[in-house]
């Protein structure tokens, strides 16, 4: 029941230095700030009832993969439909891993961005932020659904390309 | 013309990533880093309730032991985690401003074009088809609306300013500070549809055939000519007061619809629905005409709305005062020195104001 000074500081470092990477993670997948702050509540109350066993090397795959587990579970209960692909949710795992992957490719959305410019920024938001369909960003900025796809489409492209650029 | 068509084909299989890091990109803008040492606290203070709940369910068999573990836990506490454990000395941190953007004029993005609308520049504004009156600080669409080039226009109050602005069909929207509404400058199609970011009061222009429709990242507001005002500067604090008519509010996903009635307030919650009670709407309509305005309402709440409206910070050093009920009304065109030592004035708390932030004893 009381556990070791040395438990307690191995728990806190492991919590101070994963805590925002894996809530973006949460966040990612489920889109609620709130719900995400729970999930994370929960797995860090079993990974401190466990503490004695956990391994520092293979405790950031157990984290990932148990939230992982916890948001699409959410997903599927209060939302309906699970909007993620398996190769989505893999792909974003991959990304949440460590955080330097993160810093750099956010660079390069912005590097995107500011090649593009207007309206792409807007129907980029509201796509993947706020996840509305292609109809609906059409429907908000009076523009025709295709339009919508060729801006994200080229998006896509210019993204890669940079990435392509700097390797 | 291959090429892009070759693009197409492949964007299913390997556009994954892209779209990955453009959510990731935006959700970083959109929700702010958490503070991890605050959720590690409450993360603590959570941990030990639970475990004082356990030590009473412990057999008598283990009574030694549990008296052993009683005066380690209270030597602990008294020597080494009491700053971990007991949050109730730490100040308590209400609202933060937000820093860096913080301009001071109301912008109006018209198309690709930005400009400030507090200054001269008339002309640009006039290819949208927008009269600007700098003086009653309001922008109406009218005129020829039909020949206009359609463009979307985005317009953004900052702190300590309110801004009203007629939508090309006659709907009034009165904009309160840090907000910001995206619409077009005519509307076309079969509905009318706006963004919002923030607090407004809408009043909105009768069209059965074409409903009204305010979105915001937390709920869908859906009407046919009616007044009410929406608040939605975050998750935690999403409403719709209706004062006229009849609306439905949805939640983003549309999973959940209720219609609300004059005189009621629908609150969304953490869980996607809506609660909803009645209100006086006074309150949720008072800042249109420049007042602050709070009738039995958490002092919490009060400094967090003077925190926004100021764009200061407010951290409460007495947590007690927190939940203090008060009734409370000031000038929106005030000093925020002003205001303050009006709070003063009910002598329940002290409150001063030191490095942009309101302090509370």
């Amino acid at each position: 029941m009381l556990k070791p000074l040395s438990y307690k500081n191995k728990f806190e470092k492991i919590y101070t230095e994963n805590y925002s990477r894996l809530y973006y993670y949460a966040l990612h997948i489920v889109g609620d700030s709130e719900v995400s702050k729970d999930i994370l509540s929960d797995i860090f109350t079993r990974l401190w009832n466990n503490i004695s066993n956990v391994e520092l090397e293979s405790v950031n795959a157990y984290l990932m993969t148990s939230i992982r587990h916890r948001a699409v579970d959410y997903l599927r209960r209060n939302i309906l439909q699970n909007q993620y692909s398996e190769d989505y949710l893999k792909e974003a795992t991959i990304y949440y891993i460590d955080a330097s992957e993160e810093i750099e490719k956010d660079k390069l959305v912005e590097k995107m961005l500011s090649q593009l410019g207007p309206p792409t920024d807007k129907i980029l938001e509201m796509h993947y932020l706020q996840q509305m369909k292609y109809a609906e960003v059409a429907e908000v900025l009076n523009i025709s659904p295709e339009t919508v796809k060729k801006h994200i489409m080229k998006a896509l492209r210019i993204l890669r390309e940079l990435y392509n650029d700097e390797k | 013309m291959k090429d892009e068509i070759n693009n197409q084909l492949n964007s299913d299989v390997d556009n994954t990533w892209q779209k990955v890091v453009i959510r990731d990109y935006f959700l970083k803008k959109a929700y702010p880093q958490p503070d991890v040492l605050t959720e590690l606290k409450a993360f603590r203070k959570k941990q030990q309730s639970r475990r004082k709940t356990k030590v009473v369910f412990v057999s008598f068999g283990f009574l030694s032991g549990i008296v052993a573990a009683l005066l380690i836990l209270l030597f602990l506490h008294n020597w080494d985690l009491t700053s971990f454990f007991s949050s109730e000395n730490r100040p308590l941190v209400a609202f933060q401003t937000r820093g860096g953007n913080s301009a001071d004029e109301v912008t109006l993005q018209s198309g690709s074009a930005a400009v400030t609308v507090v200054g001269s520049s008339v002309s640009k504004l006039a290819q949208a088809g927008a009269l600007l009156n700098a003086k009653e600080k309001k922008i109406v669409y009218a005129g020829n609306q039909n020949t206009a080039k359609v463009m979307m226009q985005t317009l953004s109050v900052p702190r300590c300013k309110t801004f009203k602005v007629v939508l090309s069909d006659g709907t009034e929207v009165w904009m309160n500070a840090q907000s910001q509404l995206c619409y077009p400058n005519r509307f076309t199609g079969k509905q009318r549809i706006v963004q919002l970011q923030g607090e407004a009061y809408f009043k909105v222009a009768h069209n059965v055939k074409c409903p009204f429709i305010v979105k915001t990242n937390q709920l869908q507001t859906r009407v046919l000519g009616t007044e009410f005002n929406l608040r939605s500067y975050s998750a935690i604090d999403a409403h719709v007061t209706l004062l006229k008519g009849s609306v439905e509010v949805s939640n983003a996903l549309g999973t959940n619809k209720r219609k609300i009635k004059p005189g009621e307030d629908a609150q969304l919650t953490s869980n996607h629905s809506f609660v909803v009670k009645q209100v006086d709407t006074e309150e949720y309509s008072m800042w249109k005409d420049g007042y602050f305005y709070f009738d039995n309402v958490s002092f919490i709440e009060i400094t967090q709305e003077l925190g926004r409206w100021y764009d200061v910070g407010v951290v409460f050093n007495n947590r007690k005062a927190a939940d203090t009920k008060l009734f409370f009304v000031a000038d929106r065109h005030g000093s925020l020195q002003e205001a303050v030592d009006m709070l003063n004035k009910i002598k329940k708390v002290h409150i001063y104001l030191r490095n942009n932030q309101m302090i509370i004893e």
